[in-house]
Formats: C-alpha cells, sequence, structure tokens
C-alpha cells in the first residue's frame, strides 16, 4: 500500500493545480464556442448571398441539397425559416439520388461522404450548382468550396476553375475571406 | 488506511469546480440562442468563430428518458486508453475497480460483485454492436476478451439502470453499448504504435470503398500488457499478451433503403497466471445484420455466432462455448403520436466444461435457450410530454418465463431541457454457475452445490432525472434512484446440517443513490467535466434465509467515486487529464484511492500524432480491490505514434 500522506499531498497539489488554472482562465478573455455542424450551416446559407447562378435557375427559391450529412441538415432546418436569401426563403433538402437534385442550388456533400456520393457528384457537375464539401480531396473531386477545420475555426477554399465549369459567379467579398483560392490558369500573353 | 476526509474533499473539489464553472458560462455566452447568433454574422465572423465537434451523438440521446452517458470517440483517443475497461472509467455513472493485469469487476447502481465469494460483476450487460459479450456461464463478463481497435469506435453508451425491456435479462443495473464505426466511416489507413514501462501495443486498420456506397476494413492488433504488483513491487505474475483481427463490411450508403452489415473477430491471448503458468483462450465472433428503412417502418434482422475456448485457469475450470442469436426487431409510425418498437429473439448456447477434482458442474455440457418476444410503445403527449411504455416475456432454461416491464415519463419544455422518472423491473438470470456447480474441497468433500431451483435475481427500479443543456457550451445531468431487490443470490447451509453448502436466493433490500455530472466549455480551449456517483445500500437477510456469510456477499461497493475530467487545447498540441477518486470498499476492506491519469498530445501533420500517457500517476502502486488474488496496480507511463494515411 503507498503511503497515505503521499497520497494525500498528491491530492491537494492537483486541487491547487486546477483552482490555479481556473483563476488564469478568469482573467483570460473569452470567446463563445458553436458547433461546428452549426457555423457550417450558416456558412451554406451566407454563401448564397455572394454566388450568383445562371438565369435558368436563378429566379426559383433556393433550395440547398445535402447529402450524409444529417447533423448539418437538421441545423440548417432550425436556421433557413428564420432568414431569406435575396428576400426569398430557402429550403434544405436531404439528397440520395441523382433525381433528387433538380432545382438544387448548392450541394453538401458531408465529410467521410466524398466517395459514397460519386453518383450525385458527377450529376451535379454538369449542372449549374455550387458544391460544397468537407474533405481534403474536395476541390479536387470537383467541389467549388471546401471546408476544413484550422486551429478551432472552420475556413474554406474556393476553385475558380469549378465554378466557371458550374456557370457560378463568385464575389469578390467571398474570395477574401476565403484561405486559398484556386484559381484560373493565366492566358499566356500574346 | 482510511481516510474519509479525503471523500469530502474530493466532492469539495468537484462541487467548488462546479460552482465556479456555470458562472463563467454565464460571463461568456451572451446570445441565448446559437443559431439565432449565427445566422446575423458576416462572412469574416463565421470564419472566426470557435468551432467545437464534442459529441455529435449525444445530442440525440438528450431524449432518451435515462441515465445515460455517452462516451464519445474523441474522449476515448484524448484519454489514451489502451482498453475498453480503462475507457469505461470515463463514464460518471460506472464503478469500475481492476482486479490484476487481466482482471476487472466492473458494475453501476452497486451489486458490482464480491469476488472472494464467488459473486461476479453480473448486473450490467455489455454489448459490442449489438453482440452480447455477458457470459451465461459463470454470468459475467470476461473483460480480458473485450477488445477492440479504439480508433473505430464510434461511441459507448453507458446507461446506468435498467434495460431489461429492450436488452433482457442481465441489463439489470446497467447496459453498456460499445458502437463501432461502419466501414465507410474508417477509410483510408491507421497504424498505432506505443511503447511503455507497462506495455507494448501496435494496431493497424485499412478500409476502403468500392461500388457506389459500399465500403470494407480489416484490422489488426496485439499487445504485450505486462503484470501487476505485489505491495512489495515484486511481479505479480500476470503479464499477458494477445492479437486479434478482424473485419467489416457495410453495404449502402446514407441514403439508401437497405444497409447490410457483416463483421467479424477472432483473438488469441496467453495469461501468464503466475505458478500455474500460461493460460490460453480464442475467440472467434461472426456478426450480420439487414436494415430496411421504409416510409412508416423500419425494420432490423441480426444474427451472430460467437465461439469461445478458454483452457483452465488456477482457481476454474476450461470450457468452450459457442452462441447463436438471431434476432428481429420493427419500428412502426403508428399513427402522428405513437412509435411502437416491436421484437423477437432466440439465443441458443451450447458449452462443454472440462470438470478438475475441485470445481464440477453436473452436466457438463448443456444447450441453453434464451427465447424473448416484447413491444414498446412511445406515445407523444402534446407538444412536451412523452409516455414510453413497454414489457418483454423472456424464456430462460432454468427459470422459465420471466415478465420484463418498463414504464417512462418525460417532460421536455424546451430543445435543451428534459426531466424524466421510470419505473422498470429487471432480473439477472440463473446460470449454470447458479444451478449445476459442485465445488469439491481437497476433492473429497462437497462443499458447495448449486440450487436447481435458484430464482433469478430481481430489481424493481425506480428513477428520476433531469438534463440539461442551458448554454451551448454547459451541460449537465443528474438522476437519483431506487432499486428494490429480491431474491439476491445467498449461499444457504444444507437442509439439516451444515455441508455441503448451497446457493440459495435470501438477500432482500434496496439501494438508492445518485449519479451525476456535467460538461462545461470554460474557454474555447478547455473544458472541464466533472462527475460523482453516490451509492447506499439497504440489505437484509431474507426470512428463511440463514445470514451465513452476511450480507456483503451481494457486493464490495464504493459508496462514492467522483472524476473530474479536463481536455485542453493549444493548436497542435491537445493536453488531457482525468483525477479519479474512488471511495474505499466495506467488505474486504480496501481504502480509497485517488488517481490521475494524463496525456499530451502533438500533432506533428494533418497525418501524424505523438502523444505521451500517463496512467495511475499519483502513487508508485495502488490496491483497488483486496481479494488474494488482487493485486496493485502500477503508475506506468506510455509513448504512441498515430499515424493515417
Amino acid at each position: 500500500m503507498a503511503k497515505p500522506g503521499m497520497r494525500a499531498h498528491a491530492w491537494v497539489r492537483c486541487v491547487l493545480f486546477l483552482f490555479l488554472l481556473a483563476g488564469i482562465d478568469a482573467a483570460h478573455s473569452q470567446a463563445t464556442v458553436f458547433s461546428v455542424d452549426a457555423v457550417k450551416a450558416a456558412f451554406l446559407y451566407r454563401f448564397a448571398s455572394y454566388v450568383e447562378w445562371p438565369s435558368e435557375v436563378a429566379s426559383r427559391p433556393l433550395i440547398i441539397a445535402v447529402a450524409g450529412a444529417e447533423e448539418v441538415a437538421v441545423q440548417l432546418e432550425a436556421l433557413l425559416p428564420r432568414v431569406t436569401v435575396r428576400g426569398s426563403p430557402t429550403e434544405v433538402r436531404r439528397v440520395t439520388r441523382v433525381s433528387e437534385l433538380d432545382g438544387a442550388h448548392i450541394l453538401y456533400i458531408g465529410s467521410k461522404s466524398l466517395s459514397r456520393t460519386r453518383a450525385l457528384r458527377t450529376a451535379a457537375l454538369t449542372r449549374p450548382i455550387l458544391i460544397v464539401t468537407d474533405d481534403k480531396d474536395g476541390l479536387d473531386a470537383g467541389a467549388v468550396i471546401n471546408f476544413f477545420e484550422s486551429d478551432r475555426n472552420l475556413r474554406f477554399e474556393i476553385s475558380q476553375v469549378a465554378a466557371d465549369r458550374a456557370r457560378l459567379k463568385i464575389d469578390a467579398a467571398l474570395l477574401s475571406v476565403a484561405a486559398r483560392v484556386e484559381r484560373r490558369p493565366q492566358a499566356p500573353v500574346p | 488506511m482510511n481516510r474519509p476526509n479525503l471523500g469530502s474533499r474530493a466532492a469539495a473539489c468537484v462541487l467548488g469546480l462546479g460552482a465556479l464553472a456555470p458562472a463563467h458560462a454565464q460571463l461568456m455566452a451572451d446570445a441565448r440562442d446559437p443559431i439565432t447568433q449565427l445566422s446575423r454574422m458576416s462572412l469574416e465572423e463565421l470564419a472566426n468563430v470557435q468551432v467545437t465537434s464534442v459529441s455529435k451523438s449525444a445530442q440525440s440521446l438528450t431524449s432518451a428518458p435515462a441515465s445515460i452517458y455517452v462516451i464519445t470517440r474523441e474522449e476515448i483517443l484524448r484519454s489514451g486508453v489502451l482498453s475498453i475497461p480503462e475507457a469505461l472509467r470515463l463514464a460518471p455513472n460506472l464503478q469500475v475497480e481492476q482486479i490484476n493485469s487481466q482482471e476487472y469487476q466492473i458494475g453501476a447502481r452497486g451489486l458490482g460483485g464480491h469476488l472472494e465469494f464467488q459473486n461476479f460483476s453480473n448486473k450490467i450487460l455489455i454489448l459490442i454492436d449489438g453482440r452480447s459479450v455477458y457470459n451465461p456461464l459463470f454470468s459475467g463478463v470476461s473483460y480480458d476478451a473485450l477488445d477492440v481497435v479504439m480508433d473505430d469506435v464510434d461511441r459507448i453508451e453507458v446507461i446506468s439502470g435498467p434495460g431489461a425491456t429492450l436488452w433482457g435479462a442481465n441489463a439489470m443495473n446497467g447496459v453498456i453499448n460499445i458502437i463501432t464505426r461502419s466501414a465507410q466511416e474508417t477509410q483510408g489507413g491507421l497504424l498505432r504504435l506505443g511503447a511503455g514501462d507497462q506495455e507494448n501495443a501496435a494496431s493497424a486498420r485499412y478500409g476502403a470503398s468500392f461500388g457506389d456506397d459500399d465500403a470494407f476494413r480489416v484490422y489488426a492488433k496485439g499487445f504485450d500488457r505486462g503484470p501487476s504488483e505485489l505491495p512489495d513491487g515484486e511481479s505479480g505474475g500476470d503479464r499477458w499478451h494477445k492479437a486479434q483481427g478482424g473485419f467489416r463490411v457495410d453495404l449502402g450508403g446514407a441514403g439508401d433503403d437497405d444497409h447490410f452489415m457483416v463483421s467479424g473477430d477472432y483473438q488469441q491471448v496467453t495469461e501468464n497466471q503466475g505458478a500455474f503458468g500460461d493460460v490460453d483462450f480464442s475467440q472467434f465472433d461472426l456478426v450480420g445484420r439487414w436494415e430496411h428503412t421504409g416510409e412508416r417502418a423500419s425494420t432490423k434482422l441480426q444474427a451472430f455466432f460467437d465461439r469461445t475456448d478458454r483452457d483452465q485457469p488456477p482457481a476454474g475450470v476450461g470450457f468452450t462455448l459457442d452462441t447463436y442469436d438471431l434476432e428481429f426487431q420493427q419500428s412502426l409510425n403508428a399513427g402522428a403520436r405513437h412509435q411502437i418498437v416491436w421484437g423477437l429473439g432466440r439465443r441458443y448456447n451450447e458449452y462443454d466444461i472440462t470438470n478438475t477434482p475441485t470445481l464440477r458442474f453436473e452436466p457438463p455440457r448443456r444447450k441453453l435457450e434464451l427465447t424473448n418476444v416484447f413491444v414498446q410503445d412511445t406515445i407523444q403527449l402534446g407538444e412536451e410530454f412523452r409516455l414510453t411504455a413497454g414489457i418483454k416475456f423472456e424464456e430462460n432454461s432454468y427459470s422459465g418465463w420471466s415478465t420484463l416491464p418498463d414504464l417512462r415519463l418525460s417532460w421536455a419544455p424546451n430543445a435543451h431541457t428534459l426531466l424524466w422518472a421510470s419505473a422498470a423491473r429487471a432480473i439477472r438470470a440463473p446460470t449454470p454457475f447458479d444451478t449445476d456447480v459442485e465445488e469439491w474441497a481437497n476433492g473429497a468433500v462437497l462443499f458447495i452445490e448449486g440450487d436447481p431451483d435458484f430464482q433469478p435475481e430481481s430489481v424493481d427500479a425506480f428513477e428520476i432525472g433531469y438534463r440539461s443543456q442551458p448554454e451551448a457550451i454547459l451541460s449537465w445531468s443528474v438522476s437519483a434512484f431506487y432499486n428494490d431487490y429480491q431474491d439476491l443470490r445467498s449461499i444457504e447451509p444444507a437442509t439439516g446440517g451444515f455441508l455441503p453448502l448451497r446457493w440459495g436466493n435470501f438477500i432482500e433490500g434496496s439501494t438508492h443513490g445518485i449519479d451525476a455530472w456535467a460538461n462545461v466549455q470554460i474557454t474555447s480551449w478547455w473544458r472541464l467535466s466533472p462527475g460523482i456517483r453516490w451509492l447506499e445500500k439497504d440489505l437484509r437477510n431474507s426470512p428463511g434465509g440463514s445470514g451465513l456469510l452476511g450480507i456483503e456477499q451481494a457486493g464490495n461497493d464504493p459508496k462514492s467515486r467522483a472524476t473530474l475530467k479536463s481536455s485542453m487545447d493549444f493548436g497542435r498540441w491537445t493536453v488531457d487529464g482525468m483525477l479519479r477518486y474512488v471511495g474505499k470498499l466495506p467488505s474486504p476492506a480496501s481504502p480509497s484511492y485517488t488517481e490521475l491519469g494524463a496525456r499530451v498530445a502533438w500533432r506533428a501533420s494533418d497525418d501524424l500524432e505523438l502523444s505521451l500517457n500517463g496512467f495511475n500517476l499519483l502513487d508508485e502502486r495502488h490496491a483497488e480491490y483486496a481479494v488474494p488474488t488482487a493485486r496493485e496496480i502500477r503508475r506506468s507511463i506510455y509513448a504512441e505514434a498515430r499515424l493515417t494515411f
């Protein structure tokens, strides 16, 4: 058996250490922490204000399609009824089949779901849909915007090449907030 | 050796920090509703908010009217624990005592077992992906056979309190559901290599997808775990090593109506048993599951096979045990207000015990059957109230049919608060060890024999609980229980004589207590999670009982347990720790103790993490349970590299 005295000492030291930490913390400036899924939902809604869709789909109510990200879909359901994009209501739609993409403006593919949604992605690539992913291979897979976490912030990168292919115009303000922009290859000077 | 003041100090520490934390929380969370707050933010503001991906799965459980603690994958990985029993220490509603390097006693709400009187931790049911690992021979769980790749665990749901209506017999004081990730969620390679003064271990997993939505994974792991120690620091003679491998295939994607899952595991273990030498065991399982999601009904069909083959240990018998299990379950939306779940199940156990001169089972070979049917209706009463009423009828080979009802009422005045109350009945079913056993002293005198009429141990459990997440950064849960036990196992003298002793059902009485815990995100980089567990027992010998061996045999449980978990992030560095205080055990007496586990990890790149882990740091060695086979647990350190590719 260990000596009781020693054990008590260690315990007291531990408690003191915790209180010390709590004291340091009180002096520290505070920041609220949000669930990463709620922040993703807020971004998805916010992106819509900075993207211009081709005229054939621009006039319809904004539809955010979500594949393989139930938590984000739940957050969008809570968020979208409270907001409008350019004066129009918006809605979230959980999608699994290609036919369900009809009318969608944004397709969000959850992290870990990239490889499982090949058929959806292939179909979305041929349409004016803002594909948003959450995977380090997202832009390579054809996404226009890709989320990643960096030092407890949620950041995103943009591919202008993918935006051009989808015939989407990305506002410069959105590009300026992106952590990284994959730009169009510069045309060689003639 | 007993220091009651330590207990009150531990409680004061936890309560003190608990009181401190909400004050912090009030200061920082200026808006009540995170979604509203986020919807008003600009792009720049969104890019700068602090995010956390804590306990996604825990969210959906806030509506469950039970005392549920969810050990998340993040919590498991960040604690650095190397085994499931050690991971279970993270649940504030469990009691975990390590007996030696190979054995544990684990309970919830008391009656966790009394090894000296051959009462095992038999009132808690553990399932891995729906496969019960409860051993029906001696009732209890072989914790040395409970193993998975820690990275592949999605979560461990720990329910303290009865769960017999859904899970059946032996889900008496608690249910532990270990849920691994689907093959789709474990793609790519993983390699973990670690070395320390107590353990060397390696695990590797590779997963890939095929077709549109289908995926598989294969894994292998192994360890060499050092011995516990005797009080003088000599080896406890219980070094052991394990090699385990397995696979899982999942067919069907998130949006498909049908999902198929097949998984299998095999392990081969060698355990040193001191002077007795090495003892081997192997275990194999195969699980198949089909799930269909329809418009109004979801259907699940699951089958599993499990084979365990154990050599004879020093004080026991060797055996082969096969389990075949088939379960069907359907969930129906019946009208707007009713959700009905019903199901059927059947299990066969076939065993072959190798008797020894001192420990015999008569008969040594037998087939056991377990049949059940259950139905449960969850009724929405208005916007805020929900009533869940369920009943299970279960038949086992020894005691026939049991009726296991469960009634729960919950009130959710808003999305962040849940008040619930429940009443339920659960049993611990008889086993060959209760009915067929013969223990011979010196191989000549029959000392103890089983009771062919042994009755199930039963409990009527009453609970009330409150759970709340008033802020995004603060959640807490408290539940109180009163358990009324009947027919607990006792030992009785032979009619008209003394020997052979015989098992009986002559202990009854009640227990009551509290489980409580909280999660506080104190700053963006620091989370604290205090937890306490309190237990009072009021047991007695029933009329007709001899009182031989007293009521202590029902369980050697600590009255109190308190834990404080701390989790800090500093960019690429994380610092985690868990302090645990466990009150004294009454009989055989073990002093209370306080121990600390800590881990510092550095993410060298997106794919590589290096960590230094320390276990039981406060003492050179400490004892958690005082029986002759018990040993002391030494302080240990472990360094690990975790690589993903």
